[in-house]
């Protein structure tokens, strides 16, 4: 779906931190969504994590640089960390291009996939969420 | 909000002190600057990359790797430094790092006013006056605060700044020096040695302050308490090891080196059937303005052409985009 200029996939999970979950069997792959790329500007570097790492949701999974901002990427789940797209390593830039494609960031393995149940899905959660961020951080001059 | 006006301080309490703050919770904001030379590096920078360590060592200079954007940038007593940390939840931080930068380098901007230098905002967050840098800066969230630090800038020593960077030929570290040269500015430069000498640090601390009360609301002056100089110990023990210093990143392909926004010297080197092949461009904006190319033996075979195009996608379009009255 497209809001407010933004585009949000509707089968896609959303963290409110601004990253999309999506479903594959029982691993979870995840990402930056449209409307954090665009305010964010052309992400310069996205830390790599080991394979391995243990996830505790809410919690900095890897940080990521863009426009000199150092920000943090927060676990949507608890769970552990079981690929990363190395592609980011020398092409940072993917996320700018392709946010919900070749712009991947990590695969995880939840502990628990009904924690998605906390995430937002679907029109009827997204479309407000999304309206209000843009109101509160988009529209700012 | 309190306002830590720590004056000089050692190199290292220079950067720990905000880092602390944002461990901390604590918000506000800090004003000091290092009593020692030093050089201060990115958190996604590998030191070994950036820096010439070998000149580092010579000269004394330590080396500190911040948990802050941007990149490696030369610090003495010359510079005034801001670090303003707030919570992440605090209603002036904003996803949308373009106004977050607008409204707090307003504060600087209003310093560099009050002295008669008109400064501006060049995006994404320095400040220039004209198209002369005038300031550099930087966040990050630490924590679970934000932090947004900066500098005043008395002087700026390019000389000193182009040795501690790591240059694959001196060539290409006597051009970066005169670019920065060109294209960097300070008080000392737009005021005179005279005016900007007559300034004392307590003065400019004081238009820091009144500035940054104007966004960030009354600021109670505070020292470093003892939980505060706790946790700059504690941290200076993770972030003033090697181990979290010279943290090795991937070799990147091509060196590139930031003088002021939108300005880079960049150097590339790239394997063709010849030889290697080597490019050496300034580009401004996303343009070429200068290109110098050399090839096995000192010619450029035109299939040499081919390799360095191919690993440099955009150069050819770069090339045809260039302006003719570009200086």
């Amino acid at each position: 779906m497209e809001i407010g200029g933004y585009n949000f996939p509707d089968e896609l999970y959303y963290d409110p931190e601004h990253f999309w979950v999506r479903v594959e069997g029982d691993e979870l792959v995840m990402g930056m969504d449209d409307f954090a790329q665009k305010l964010a500007g052309e992400i310069v570097y996205v830390q790599l994590p080991n394979e391995g790492k243990k996830l505790k949701k809410g919690k900095k999974l890897a940080k990521v640089e863009s426009g000199k901002w150092l920000g943090k990427v927060l676990s949507p789940v608890n769970g552990e960390l079981i690929a990363v797209n190395e592609d980011l390593e020398l092409k940072p830039e993917l996320i700018n291009q392709d946010c919900y494609g070749a712009g991947w960031m990590y695969r995880l393995k939840a502990d628990d996939l009904s924690e998605l149940g906390d995430l937002l899905k679907g029109a009827e959660a997204v479309e407000p969420w999304v309206n209000e961020e843009i109101a509160k951080h988009a529209q700012e001059g | 909000m309190h306002l830590y006006r720590l004056g000089t301080v050692s190199w290292q309490d220079s950067q720990l002190a905000y880092h602390a703050l944002a461990h901390l919770g604590r918000q506000g904001l800090i004003l000091c600057s290092p009593a020692e030379p030093y050089v201060s590096v990115g958190y996604f920078q590998d030191p070994a990359q950036e820096l010439d360590l070998e000149h580092c060592c010579r000269s004394g200079l330590p080396v500190f790797r911040r948990e802050v954007g941007g990149g490696a940038v030369y610090l003495d007593r010359h510079q005034l430094f801001w670090q303003v940390v707030l919570r992440r939840d605090h209603p002036l931080v904003s996803l949308n790092r373009e106004a977050f930068y607008r409204r707090f380098l307003a504060p600087v901007l209003g310093v560099y006013r009050a002295l008669g230098v008109e400064a501006r905002v060049a995006p994404v967050n320095d400040v220039a006056v004209e198209r002369r840098r005038i300031a550099g800066t930087g966040a990050g969230e630490v924590g679970d605060c934000v932090v947004f630090v900066g500098n005043l800038m008395r002087r700026f020593d390019c000389a000193a700044m182009a040795q501690v960077l790591r240059a694959p030929d001196p060539e290409f570290r006597r051009s970066f020096q005169q670019y920065m040269e060109r294209e960097l500015t300070s008080l000392r430069r737009e005021l005179g040695e005279k005016r900007e000498a007559a300034l004392s640090d307590d003065e400019l601390y004081g238009l820091l302050a009144r500035e940054f009360a104007s966004v960030m609301g009354p600021l109670e002056p505070h020292d470093l308490d003892d939980e505060l100089r706790g946790a700059m110990e504690r941290i200076g023990r993770r972030m003033l090891s090697p181990a979290w210093t010279y943290q090795p990143r991937r070799a990147r392909p091509h060196r590139k080196v930031k003088v002021r926004a939108g300005l880079y010297l960049h150097h590339w080197l790239q394997e063709s059937p010849q030889g290697p092949v080597e490019a050496r461009f300034i580009s401004l904006d996303g343009k070429v303005l200068e290109i110098s190319l050399r090839g096995p033996g000192g010619n450029f075979p035109r299939e040499a052409s081919e390799y360095l195009c191919n690993s440099v996608a955009d150069l050819t379009k770069a090339l045809s985009a260039m302006a003719p009255d570009q200086d």
